[in-house]
């Protein structure tokens, strides 16, 4: 359970990166794009969504700004930083890598490993 | 729709778990829009507003640990960004400051030189304190714990102190409980190291085993001087000093294990110190020898047993937690133990302990005395600098104050202006520290190689002096920018932002005169200080000693024979060279001297000039006994006959010894002071003196009287007679030379480098040399005195141009309306002119009673000068006074060419 967490966690901070690498977007609307870019197949806790959002403000991945949104609301702005652009690009390319790697494995036949 | 969002606000009143800090404010209104707008969107979504509710309530989690994680996220991030902020705008306010003193180029130099020479002042005058007066010796473990064995006892009525102690009493010391360790010291002495062409000059310490283990020196190579040398019968040992291991050996690392003759002894060359180790004190050593290895060679008697041979020094290490009273308390009880049977000792004779570094023990030397003052003097000389810097700051502050009304009206805040002018200040002076550094280093040299010969400097700038230097940049920058500060952050925007030029402010001209007053003032006493000094030192050269040093050579030789020159089989020593043989090398040497063509009279003397020796059987016939007077003497000395007309030393009353042969009735010549003495009121001439030890005669007949004696340029006239060496081996010879005596010393020695191979070494110098340490502090005081009062002068100078440059250009139009109506170009240039010269008669006056009063602190210091004298303190005053006029004027000139009209359209 604890294992299945952490791996969530270093997953939860790609995705919120991704999710800016459009443009500046507030807290909400972070959750609302990956709620819908996964079709509402990963259940995030908000929480656990700004928490990641601070984190990587603190690292300087990301900077936030207060603007006012389409309905007239004083919402905060984060958007990615130079360094979290670079971040973002190495994150991605190691998930690719594990992911491929893990899903390569999962497909191997029984077959192959009596030979 | 208002009543759902009244109650999510309740529901997430995040403020709860925060208080009302700006940042859990924040987070509270960042978290309240994502609820808000979460429970809008499932509302649309076709929830009712309470399953709505419930729902963001679920997604978003546990709320109340959620909310203090991303507080304690979001506040580490504010504290770290408000921490870079302040570092940025720093950062950004030097490179502000920066960029603006770039802009005028001209001034900036002006000011970084102002602060290099300073700085620099101080920085050189603090290396050079910090050597002879704070710092102890280098290579010295704990210093702090070692200390000056000193004695203090009646001796011929007089309660004298002294460090000089016998080997007895340096026994009786190491019984100490309060110490730790107990070292003994004796020396330095001139000895001769090797033979022939390599014989050379060498300065040679005597150390107890214990000294090295005391001070915790350590080793560049081989071994140290240890307690189980303190053996006379083991074979000799030297330890050599970096210096003179470099000096003589190359820095060969096969010095180890050779042999080594020092005087008439061997050493075998154990070891290495460390670089920069000198021992206790400063002057220079070559190389340290045992005590009781060396001893025999420089004491003849008993040194070991009697208590009647003062040539050691004793040190001690304290021991952990043992007191400076207890110590003295101890030792001195052990002292008078030791020294109980001797009925003629002081029995109430006190040990006192004094610190490591010997002048702050109970003799200050000239030189360190005049040192601290001239410390005094650079930070005064830092002050003129400071001064005249902030003036220009302040100067240039108005001009810019229109900029800085513009900037403050856009909403600029006064701490970063007073920051900014505060960042060009310290960029200024940290520049001008950085290049007083250089200033110091050069200036560090020049005083040590002119004006402190004989110490050991192993560096001038010192990690200590670089703390110094920063630590006097830092006060420099404030100094300066202060007033500067405080002017810009307090201006008078409605006045400033007004088109024209506006008038300076009152307040502001009253600052920048007070700082101009306090310039000149000040440089007035540093100009009264170097004159007074110069006046001293011309004093000085002119005390006539009796003889006349220009052209005078002197020269001594040392005998013994190279063994390694001996025939084959000969392993003892060599005899050791008769006086009957020196006698006759030295006159081989005279004669060969005096063939020279440079050499005008060459001559000899029993003992080294000023340092003749009081004869107590002479008698003068006639006479109970010879008055005792207060001028010290008669000394004797034995001389030839040409010695008296080589060392310049003129009759004013009969014959000297030129016609003197072995076997001649004796006959002596006296000083003048003798004469009037012995014989008030009459001739000298014909009067009988016995100098020997017997009644009979033939007494000694006066046939000559000779004009003033003196023993040092600072001692009373001296009674001094002559008589003709006939039976005793000379031990000096003087030469007088046609020009240049320096010239001189290279074929002097050259002629007696190959004379006879009994001639081991030759010790030529010039009297110049030898009277040198004499007036050593008064030409310090002098010089130093003379550069910072000439720096004074000239920054000084530069402020008063600067100042009136200013004020020309602030009243152009005033002047343009005075002359208007009607005033001449005189009369304008006059006003300009006058004004400045009362401001600096004003300053003088008062940097002349300033100088008044200080005075009384440095007569010690002075030479026949009378430190109130009216000639100097006029020169001084008058010199800044032609200063102040040059500065102003061209100003003056400036304002006088003016076109009114020109001056009038401009408005």
């Amino acid at each position: 359970m604890r294992e299945q967490l952490k791996l969530l966690q270093g997953t939860l901070d790609v995705l919120v990166m991704k999710a800016l690498a459009f443009g500046p977007r507030h807290g909400y609307a972070v959750a609302q794009w990956i709620r819908r870019s996964s079709d509402g197949d990963l259940e995030i806790e908000d929480g656990a969504l700004y928490t990641a959002l601070k984190r990587m403000e603190k690292r300087r991945w990301l900077a936030s700004e207060w603007r006012v949104t389409e309905n007239n609301r004083k919402a905060k702005y984060y958007r990615l930083t130079p360094a979290g652009e670079t971040q973002l690009k190495a994150h991605t390319k190691t998930w690719s890598a594990y992911a491929g790697a893990v899903f390569r494995v999962l497909r191997s036949g029984a077959g192959e490993g009596g030979k | 729709m208002s009543t759902w969002r009244s109650k999510a606000r309740k529901l997430f009143r995040v403020g709860r778990f925060m208080g009302t800090d700006a940042v859990e404010h924040e987070l509270d209104q960042e978290l309240r829009f994502h609820v808000e707008s979460t429970i809008e969107a499932l509302i649309e979504e076709g929830l009712s507003a309470e399953e709505a509710r419930a729902e963001a309530t679920r997604r978003f989690g546990d709320l109340g640990s959620y909310a203090k994680t991303l507080a304690a996220l979001d506040k580490q991030r504010v504290r770290r960004q408000s921490l870079a902020d302040r570092v940025a705008g720093v950062r950004q306010t030097i490179r502000h400051a920066a960029r603006s003193l770039g802009r005028s180029p001209a001034l900036s130099i002006g000011i970084i030189a102002t602060f290099a020479l300073g700085i620099g002042a101080n920085a050189t005058m603090f290396s050079v304190i910090d050597r002879l007066l704070l710092r102890p010796p280098d290579g010295v473990r704990d210093a702090d714990q070692i200390r000056r064995v000193l004695v203090e006892r009646e001796f011929m009525g007089r309660r004298v102190t002294q460090s000089a102690i016998t080997y007895p009493d340096l026994q009786d010391l190491t019984a100490a409980r309060a110490f730790e360790e107990v070292a003994g010291v004796a020396g330095p002495r001139s000895w001769t190291m090797g033979y022939g062409v390599e014989a050379r000059g060498v300065s040679v310490e005597m150390v107890s085993g214990s000294y090295f283990h005391l001070l915790g020196a350590e080793a560049r190579l081989g071994r140290l001087i240890s307690p189980e040398d303190d053996d006379y019968t083991r074979n000799g040992v030297a330890v050599l000093s970096h210096s003179a291991w470099t000096r003589h050996f190359g820095r060969d690392p096969d010095v180890l294990g050779r042999e080594l003759s020092l005087d008439s002894g061997r050493f075998i060359v154990i070891g290495v110190a460390a670089e920069g180790f000198n021992g206790i004190d400063l002057s220079p050593i070559d190389i340290w020898i045992p005590l009781k290895q060396g001893a025999n060679l420089w004491q003849s008697g008993p040194w070991e047993t009697e208590r009647g041979f003062y040539f050691i020094e004793a040190i001690g290490r304290l021991a952990p937690g043992s007191s400076d009273e207890a110590a003295e308390v101890e030792t001195t009880l052990l002292h008078r133990r030791g020294r109980a049977e001797d009925p003629r000792y002081d029995r109430n004779a006190v040990i006192t302990l004094a610190p490591i570094q010997r002048a702050r023990g109970p003799w200050e030397s000239g030189e360190s005395v005049v040192a601290r003052w001239l410390g005094g003097v650079a930070m005064i000389v830092l002050l003129i600098a400071a001064a005249n810097v902030a003036n220009l700051l302040l100067a240039r502050g108005l001009r810019r104050r229109r900029e800085v009304a513009v900037r403050l009206a856009l909403g600029i805040s006064r701490g970063r202006l007073i920051g900014f002018v505060a960042a060009e200040g310290l960029i200024l002076a940290v520049m001008g520290g950085v290049a007083a550094l250089a200033v110091a280093e050069w200036g560090g040299r020049l005083i040590t190689s002119l004006l402190l010969e004989d110490v050991y400097f192993s560096q001038v700038v010192t990690g200590r002096v670089v703390l110094f230097t920063f630590a006097v940049s830092i006060l420099a920058a404030l100094l300066s920018t202060l007033l500067p500060a405080l002017q810009a952050s307090r201006p008078d925007l409605v006045q400033d932002l007004r088109s024209g030029n506006p008038g300076e402010a009152p307040t502001s001209t009253r600052i920048r005169k007070g700082l101009l007053v306090v310039q000149v003032a000040f440089s007035v006493v540093l100009l009264v200080g170097a004159g007074l000094f110069v006046r001293s030192l011309s004093a000085v050269a002119q005390v006539d000693l009796g003889v006349e040093p220009r052209g005078l050579v002197t020269v001594s030789l040392d005998f013994g024979e190279d063994p390694a020159a001996r025939p084959q089989g000969t392993v003892d020593a060599p005899p050791p060279v008769s006086s009957q043989e020196a006698t006759e090398l030295y006159q081989l040497a005279l004669e060969r001297l005096r063939a020279l063509p440079l050499v005008r009279s060459a001559s000899v003397s029993a003992f080294p000039i000023f340092t003749g020796v009081i004869r107590s059987t002479i008698r003068v016939a006639g006479a109970d006994s010879i008055p005792i007077s207060p001028y010290g003497g008669p000394y004797i000395n034995w001389v030839d006959g040409e010695y008296l007309r080589t060392a310049g030393i003129s009759l004013l009353a009969g014959r000297d010894f030129q016609n003197f042969t072995p076997g001649d009735a004796p006959v002596m010549v006296v000083s003048q002071l003798m004469a009037d003495v012995l014989w008030p009121g009459e001739s000298a001439l014909g009067k009988c003196v016995y100098v020997g030890n017997a009644d009979d005669p033939p007494c000694s007949e006066v046939i000559g009287v000779a004009e003033e004696f003196r023993r040092s340029v600072t001692s009373e006239r001296a009674m001094q007679y002559f008589v003709p060496l006939s039976r005793r081996s000379p031990r000096e010879m003087l030469v007088r030379v046609d020009g240049d005596a320096e010239a001189a010393l290279g074929p002097i020695s050259e002629v007696l480098r190959g004379l006879d191979p009994r001639i081991r070494f030759s010790s030529v110098g010039t009297m110049e040399q030898r009277l040198d340490p004499q007036t050593r502090s008064w030409r310090m005081g002098a010089t130093l005195f003379s550069v910072f009062g000439l720096l004074a002068l000239i920054v000084a100078a530069v402020g008063l141009y600067s100042m009136l440059s200013f004020g020309v250009e602030q009243r152009t139009r005033e002047m343009g309306v005075r002359w208007a109506l009607g005033a001449s170009v005189a009369n304008v240039a006059s006003l300009v002119l006058g004004e400045s010269l009362r401001l600096t008669a004003f300053a003088i006056a008062l940097g002349l009673a300033l100088s008044v009063w200080a005075s009384r602190f440095v007569g010690d210091l002075l030479f026949e000068v009378s430190p109130t004298d009216p000639k100097i303190l006029a020169g001084a005053g008058g010199l800044l006074m032609c200063v102040a006029m040059v500065a102003a004027l061209g100003p003056s000139l400036r304002m006088a060419r003016l076109d009114p009209l020109v001056v009038l359209r401009s408005e």
